[in-house]
């Protein structure tokens, strides 16, 4: 069965328009900006720059939801403007979003007040669930006929996109809008410094002396279509999603393993699904956070995958930050760009090799490949491994 | 939609139904003290193990050993539903923000508060590498897992692990009247399967699995639940639900009020599973279905013995 | 020097969770990562920091500078003799 990517939309530090982020990650303009956290001090992150308030009255929501929520409205309502999604008693229609705060972001202060004996608004407590957030964004744009909520850390929106497909090759559904979405929280901040996986810098993924990631924020999904479905819409298919894989690293519970197994089994995974070679691929949008960790594991993986014939690599989180649940859904928005557009965008601030791997990502912007494959991987805490393959129509 | 055969279940819950069978006429209606039964953790796990994790995931890798032993082959997928994941430690990591003192924060917590966890840890103490999934939309994350089983069997795949867990925590207790009505035990509940391919191997199969994401009342869906499975809906031997409104349900001869036996759980309709698997397994040819509209979503999930079995 | 070593061992049980292990069970000079009676892994090397910083104040700001100091109570309490915060 094919599936088509028909649209995509971002909400990310880097824009709220795909031409806005293009054109920054074209002209290699990073949406991690230095800022003071209460408790936390200098830290760097790439936030969303629209507040709640102005979220509300921009896309006209009435519902007092959670900046999660919001930030999802935001991008579903910009996908339904760009591309046909209209009610169709004939197709069954899925939302799938994948998120790993929820809510958190407007329950964490009601929680804080209430360990601290203070008067606290018990109302906020009912946006805290996932699958909660998934109700609100549906409610605000389209009368879905499944709803569901993937919560696998960094990999939910890249999951949520191959679940979709799954049900859509068994037939429950004709077509879905997937991805995720995730605000910064006081949580997530100080999760990440606990674990001391931050760069005090900008971060540089895949060079030698990374110090750790920048956390970001935003939402990003996918329209995607079955045959049935794109007959009777008419809507333009932008590319395939031809192959995917999800595994498990089996390692721990943060940390990838030394051989990201896990990693090789997702790629080698997607390319056995899309009977492709591992020279077909044209570009990898890489997971790339920027811990000394991952990107040793990452390219310890691709190297395994591809050996000679590593293709052109970046991690775009050098712009938009590691926006965790929403990761896959941004990324797998840019990689269709970059397969369109035949560019490569740059992996910023990359200025020495690992040296156990020896890989140098893409320096500068370029245009003109010619590209038939990419792929893109999105991994999570618990060693949670997810590739997918999207292909040139 | 594919049906799956049951190949072995179990749960920890209130009712005593950790490693039992033939239970079901010994369930007895909760009281607002109940708490669950569970078993005794130290014969099951490494002290150096057993230190960090929460009641949930106690339970979960609980089930999950008990689960792998029945069923030696490997499992090819791990799919875990759970409402609301890992409350102990997103409470607990709240809670060190709150009394942070210096500059550091312990991070243990904060690494176990994602909603994966559960299914990320059995991953690792089974050294499975396999499909790895979990699910987290309130009342139906048990319900989304078995779709994503079903997707799974569709895919090519056999054996396949499946739970709904979710755990209690006190500040439950504090929202509780901004939730539910009548007076439950909030607690943990959760019931683990082993599904695969329904063959003439299992005697008890999930024929289906059916949600509904409207604002509809309770009638309609099960009509519609009834009519696209063929089923009489008064032919049906069991109907357990989650406390429902529904005439259909009240002139039933055989319904049950499943959150008398469960407590309010958002992860309830899983052991209500469990339930219905040891009643069919000792009451050959007949039916049961699972109504769940705990929140404003509704499902139902139709169970059978297996005519070939 | 005793008093302070069995103190720390208390601290070191209550920061890791160590539930069964007393300070006896805790030897000054074996390796406290690969003590598989402890199971330690990267995690309790964070937690170490953060009983640094709580406990006495020493700020560790790279997580890599940890495995000497952590490496036995010996290496560690002759690291909080040497920076401890007054």
């Amino acid at each position: 069965m094919t599936i088509f990517v028909t649209g995509h939309s971002i909400i990310s530090a880097i824009g709220t328009k795909t031409a806005e982020v293009h054109q920054n990650l074209k002209s290699e303009i990073s949406g991690i900006k230095s800022m003071t956290v209460d408790g936390i001090g200098e830290c760097n992150l790439a936030l969303v720059s629209t507040t709640n308030e102005e979220l509300k009255e921009k896309y006209t929501i009435k519902g007092d939801y959670s900046r999660t929520a919001l930030l999802g409205i935001a991008s579903l309502k910009n996908l339904i403007n760009n591309c046909s999604l209209n009610s169709n008693k004939s197709l069954k229609t899925g939302f799938i979003s994948g998120t790993s705060v929820g809510g958190i972001d407007a329950t964490e202060q009601e929680y804080l007040k209430h360990l601290r004996g203070q008067e606290y608004n018990k109302e906020q407590f009912l946006n805290h669930s996932s699958g909660t957030v998934t109700d609100q964004i549906a409610r605000e744009t389209f009368p879905f006929d499944i709803t569901n909520t993937i919560s696998t850390a960094c990999s939910s929106a890249s999951n949520a996109i191959l679940l979709a497909a799954k049900m859509m090759r068994m037939g429950l559904i004709d077509r879905a809008v997937v991805g995720g979405s995730d605000s910064l929280s006081n949580f997530t901040i100080n999760g990440f410094k606990s674990l001391m996986i931050y760069d005090q810098n900008l971060c540089c993924p895949f060079d030698k002396n990374r110090k750790g990631l920048n956390l970001g924020e935003g939402a990003g999904y996918l329209l995607l279509e079955t045959e049935k479905s794109i007959t009777q819409t008419q809507n333009q298919p932008l590319a395939l999603l031809s192959g995917w894989c999800n595994a498990s690293d089996a390692y721990h519970q943060t940390a990838s393993s030394p051989s990201g197994e896990g990693a090789q089994l997702a790629m080698q995974g997607a390319l056995k699904m899309a009977q492709l070679k591992a020279e077909d691929i044209s570009y990898i949008n890489a997971h790339g956070t920027g811990t000394q960790n991952n990107d040793l594991s990452e390219s310890t993986a691709i190297k395994a995958v591809f050996g000679n014939s590593t293709p052109d690599f970046s991690s775009t989180k050098s712009y938009t930050g590691h926006t965790l649940a929403a990761s896959g859904g941004i990324e797998s928005g840019i990689a269709i760009m970059a397969l369109n557009k035949g560019c490569l965008y740059p992996n910023l601030h990359f200025k020495t090799k690992i040296k156990e791997t020896g890989l140098t990502p893409i320096l500068t912007y370029s245009e003109g490949k010619a590209m038939q494959h990419i792929l893109s991987n999105a991994f999570g805490f618990g060693g949670n491994s997810t590739s997918l393959i999207f292909s040139k129509i | 939609m594919r049906a799956l055969g049951i190949k072995f279940a179990n749960s920890i819950s209130c009712q005593n139904t950790f490693n039992q069978v033939g239970f079901f006429d010994k369930l007895n209606k909760l009281d607002t003290n109940s708490e669950a039964l569970v078993p005794n953790y130290k014969n099951l796990f490494q002290p150096s193990q057993l230190r960090r994790m929460s009641p949930i995931l106690k339970a979960g890798l609980s089930l999950a050993i008990s689960c792998k032993k029945a069923c030696r082959a490997p499992f090819d997928s791990i799919i875990i539903g759970t409402g609301l994941g890992c409350l102990t430690d997103t409470g607990k990591f709240l809670q060190n923000i709150n009394l942070k003192t210096g500059d550091s924060l312990s991070p243990t917590s904060f690494i176990q508060s994602t909603h994966n966890t559960i299914a990320g840890q059995i991953s690792i103490l089974l050294n499975n590498k396999g499909y790895n999934m979990t699910h987290s939309q309130n009342n139906l994350s048990f319900e989304m897992s078995l779709l994503d089983a079903m997707t799974e069997i569709n895919e090519g795949k056999r054996s396949i692990l499946v739970g709904g867990i979710d755990e209690a925590h006190p500040f439950l207790e504090e929202i509780k009247n901004r939730v539910v009505t009548k007076t439950y035990p909030n607690t943990l509940s959760a019931a683990f399967f082993v599904l695969d391919k329904a063959d003439h191997q299992q005697t008890v199969q999930i024929k289906s699995v059916y949600t509904d994401f409207s604002s509809d009342s309770i009638n309609p869906f099960i009509e519609r639940v009834c009519k696209e499975g063929n089923i009489d809906f008064n032919q049906i031997d069991l109907v357990l639900h989650s406390g429902i409104n529904s005439t259909l349900v009240a002139q039933h001869a055989r319904s049950m009020n499943y959150l008398d036996y469960t407590g309010y759980n958002l992860s309830s309709s899983a052991l209500a599973t469990h339930f219905a698997y040891d009643f069919l397994k000792h009451n050959p040819n007949k039916t049961a279905l699972i109504i769940n509209h705990l929140c404003t979503s509704k499902s139902a999930i139709f169970i059978e013995t297996n005519d070939q079995a | 020097m005793d008093a302070f070593k069995t103190q720390l061992k208390e601290q070191i049980i209550e920061q890791l969770n160590l539930e069964d292990i007393k300070p006896e069970d805790i030897d000054n000079s074996t390796a406290l990562f690969g003590d598989e009676k402890l199971g330690l892994d990267s995690i309790d090397a964070l937690e170490f920091i953060v009983l640094l910083d709580q406990n006495y104040g020493i700020k560790i700001s790279d997580p890599s500078h940890g495995k000497d100091v952590f490496h036995s109570v010996d290496s560690l309490s002759k690291y909080i003799q040497a920076n401890k915060a007054n």
